[in-house]
């Protein structure tokens, strides 16, 4: 088949992953105004929006599965025009690189979606609670030294009159261990994730005779770098379950090992 | 049969398969929601039972929103009997001849082929008839679980473990179960069955007879 024609092929091929990308931009553009018109009306969880970034997940894999399906086709016709091996590879690099934008750019904008829920949700908290409110001893009314931004209740003795109170912290500070420090940890670690993802990808789609030790190696380390940025700012913001999160990072770091 | 024929007659098997397959798929897609008589006609002439309308009622109230084509259950029916008919095709053309090696692997390659193929027809079926969903229904419908977890929060408190018969606040010497002034259990558990009639202390089962430990009654 004539060069002309391998070339309309490629053409035809690059028309259509401008116009995935470009679908994929106006969802992620829809689902970040419809997370702003949403911010506002938050009160103490982030519910509302996980669940609508869910719903944008489906519709980012059914365009995940157009560019599947596209390229099944393109793959057949660049056989027929008697594409060489090398010139396939290169079209389905590209394949393989809008998928990764896709995913990149869907997982990029629901931590940061969910991120500013989080930081709505921790100022609506802040304003509720009351950090000059007095805690007095429910037997000998004196008062007690009580830290607000507890995350589990307490018991506390009376200096006064040795009896143990027991510190029941507010629910909605409770809940702040689910609704607003993970998506903030992750906020956080956003560039180590990044560098991890793109690193986790190239090292997918190397074959494994081009995969090399230090190849590997600095997934693994990327791997790791993500987990302890993450976890340090949970371990940091809840000190008093930093044993339970110290355990919990052990755990991924090994996990973070297991790269095949 | 030489192979040149055997594989001739196959590939005609073959095309007459996805010829039907296209066929009915597009006559299930210019249904209107849940069939219609033709419909009904096709599915008599491939032996399959109608679903009645009282499943139907229950696969369109639990399933996901469609707008249009035939009932995909039934469609998915329709495309194994067409499976089933090309087996049949093949067996009375082939059943006494055995295939020679090309014709054989072209036959294995469409049988593996027939397994998945279905399940990509339906699916793809399934893509085709449904409500289209946006960003905005997707959105609308999350508005419903706005702020479902931020009703009925409790505010910060303290409270002090005491005695139930004397009011004796828990003290932080040790821990300690039983209150140090009477002596009755601070902790309830399984084996308190009963209360002391006359000042409500709680007994053990086995000091059910005994005397109260706090008013002696």
């Amino acid at each position: 088949m004539e060069n002309q024609e391998k070339q309309q092929l490629v053409e035809r091929w690059d028309g259509f992953i401008l116009k995935i990308k470009a679908r994929c931009d106006e969802l992620i553009t829809q689902a970040n105004q419809g997370t702003e018109m949403f911010i506002p009306h938050l009160l103490y969880d982030t519910n509302a929006i996980g669940n609508a970034w869910t719903g944008i997940k489906s519709q980012i894999y059914e365009l995940s599965n157009k560019l599947d399906e596209g390229w099944e086709k393109m793959d057949n016709l660049f056989d027929k025009a008697e594409s060489t091996r090398e010139e396939t590879d290169i079209q389905r690099t590209k394949k393989d690189d809008t998928e990764a934008y896709i995913q990149w750019e869907y997982e990029q904008n629901y931590i940061l979606a969910m991120a500013k829920a989080a930081q709505k949700v921790l100022y609506n908290v802040k304003e509720h609670v009351n950090e000059n409110k007095m805690h007095n001893c429910t037997q000998c009314g004196t008062n007690l030294e009580i830290h607000i931004y507890s995350f589990r209740p307490k018991n506390v003795k009376c200096e006064s009159c040795s009896s143990v109170n027991t510190y029941k912290p507010d629910d909605r500070i409770v809940a702040l261990e689910s609704w607003v420090l993970p998506p903030l940890a992750s906020e956080n670690s956003l560039n180590e994730r990044k560098i991890e993802y793109f690193l986790e990808e190239k090292f997918r789609h190397s074959g494994n005779n081009q995969v090399n030790k230090e190849q590997k190696q600095e997934l693994i380390d990327s791997k790791k770098a993500t987990v302890n940025k993450y976890y340090q700012f949970l371990i940091d913001s809840i000190p008093e379950k930093a044993e339970y999160y110290i355990r919990q990072r052990d755990e991924r770091l090994k996990w973070s090992e297991n790269v095949r | 049969m030489n192979e040149t024929e055997q594989l001739s007659q196959l590939k005609n098997i073959r095309e007459s398969f996805y010829e039907n397959i296209k066929k009915v798929t597009s006559f299930a897609l210019s249904c209107p929601k849940g069939g219609n008589e033709k419909w009904l006609q096709l599915l008599t002439e491939y032996d399959v039972t109608p679903t009645n309308q009282q499943q139907k009622d229950a696969f369109y109230a639990q399933g996901m929103p469609i707008t249009k084509g035939a009932l995909p259950t039934e469609l998915r029916k329709v495309y194994q009997s067409v499976r089933l008919k090309t087996i049949f095709r093949f067996t009375e053309k082939f059943a006494t001849s055995n295939l020679d090696f090309e014709a054989d692997m072209f036959w294995q390659d469409f049988i593996v082929k027939l397994d998945q193929l279905i399940e990509d027809e339906i699916s793809a079926y399934i893509g085709k008839i449904r409500q289209a969903v946006n960003v905005s229904n997707i959105f609308a419908n999350a508005f419903s679980g706005m702020n479902k977890y931020s009703q009925g929060l409790k505010e910060s408190g303290l409270n002090t473990k005491q005695c139930n018969s004397c009011g004796s606040p828990r003290l932080d010497t040790d821990q300690y179960d039983e209150c140090y002034f009477c002596g009755t259990p601070l902790f309830e558990t399984a084996k308190v069955i009963a209360k002391c009639k006359i000042c409500g202390s709680p007994k053990y089962i086995e000091n059910q007879d005994k005397e109260c430990q706090f008013c002696g009654n």
